[in-house]
């Protein structure tokens, strides 16, 4: 395990809870490969309302190659999130990633991305087709409707 | 530089006799299932065969790992930026780690953009990667300013006629 991730934790406990909106914590203090983080549905978006819990893995190679992250299975209902899998696909996560991103920027980028979705690459195709016809009121109605439905409310 | 390593792959193509090229093709695909993809075999002993085939023969092969990060000459030609020129307080971006908390640090600089980093944390990226992590600016892209040579050859021109 890098070094590199220790100090974030120790950046994320000295900065206090108000600089970590999302939450982002180990699962394990003792561990550090495994964190979790709660989004909150952006206002103005489908997901306003909702919090979503978020999880993050540092892999060996971490900062050189990103976290990757991902939200429990079918709870997410987002054109760049594999409903049946929660698996997020962001370029910031890809080959968009440098190291000089951290955790906190990755799961910013995540949040980010909740209100501003990327229809051209899409992990949930009939969203991202709704989305990329501009029917906003069926695209907000599946979300509402799959959020409704959801065991996370 | 792709250009011209391309062109010398075609070349050496069209010098090859069809008996060549063939037993070339055999030698290939017994290389991918045998040597390549295959965890029985030890992937030391691989690279090592790997190097002692031809850099035409290997970037015809494996033409992915052409370009996939900096060369170790380049990196090691990095400019050391002594202790003194950097504000103690300053982190290097990729470790988050103080450059005064290290004594003796190792510090490079990239060219052009200027960002200094730890040089093993810059070291390990750029072994993979071109570009600066903080701005993206391709790190081994940028040529030492050639000569304008169509200017010269304007002017002998003119010398010549005029």
């Amino acid at each position: 395990m890098s070094q590199r991730v220790l100090r974030e934790y120790r950046r994320l406990v000295a900065a206090g809870g108000a600089a970590n909106e999302s939450n982002l914590h180990p699962t394990d203090p003792a561990d550090l490969t495994h964190w979790e983080a709660t989004l909150e549905g952006p206002q103005g978006t489908p997901y306003e309302g909702h919090s979503f819990p978020l999880r993050v893995t540092v892999p060996d190679k971490y900062p050189t190659l990103p976290p990757s992250v991902c939200f429990p299975k079918r709870t997410m209902p987002h054109p760049n999130v594999k409903w049946d899998t929660g698996e997020v696909c962001l370029d910031t996560l890809a080959g968009g990633w440098t190291p000089v991103m951290d955790l906190q920027y990755a799961v910013m980028a995540v949040r980010r991305l909740l209100a501003e979705p990327n229809p051209e690459s899409p992990l949930n195709l009939e969203l991202a087709a709704l989305s990329r016809l501009g029917d906003h009121k069926a695209y907000d109605g599946i979300i509402k409707y799959r959020l409704a439905h959801s065991s996370i409310k | 530089m792709c250009n011209t390593e391309e062109h010398n792959i075609e070349t050496a193509n069209a010098e090859d006799s069809e008996e060549r090229r063939e037993s070339r093709a055999q030698f290939q695909e017994l290389f991918e299932q045998f040597g390549r993809n295959n965890p029985q075999f030890n992937p030391e002993l691989i690279e090592l065969f790997q190097n002692m085939l031809s850099p035409l023969l290997q970037s015809q092969w494996h033409p992915e790992d052409r370009e996939k990060g900096c060369s170790q000459e380049f990196i090691d030609s990095l400019p050391r930026v002594p202790r003194n020129k950097v504000p103690l307080t300053d982190t290097c971006s990729i470790c988050f780690e103080r450059f005064g908390n290290d004594n003796y640090p190792l510090l490079a600089q990239l060219p052009h953009c200027g960002h200094i980093f730890d040089l093993q944390c810059i070291s390990m990226w750029l072994s993979n990667q071109v570009t600066c992590p903080m701005c993206r600016d391709v790190v081994n892209g940028h040529k030492v300013q050639d000569l304008d040579t169509s200017k010269a050859e304007l002017e002998e021109d003119w010398g010549m006629y005029g």
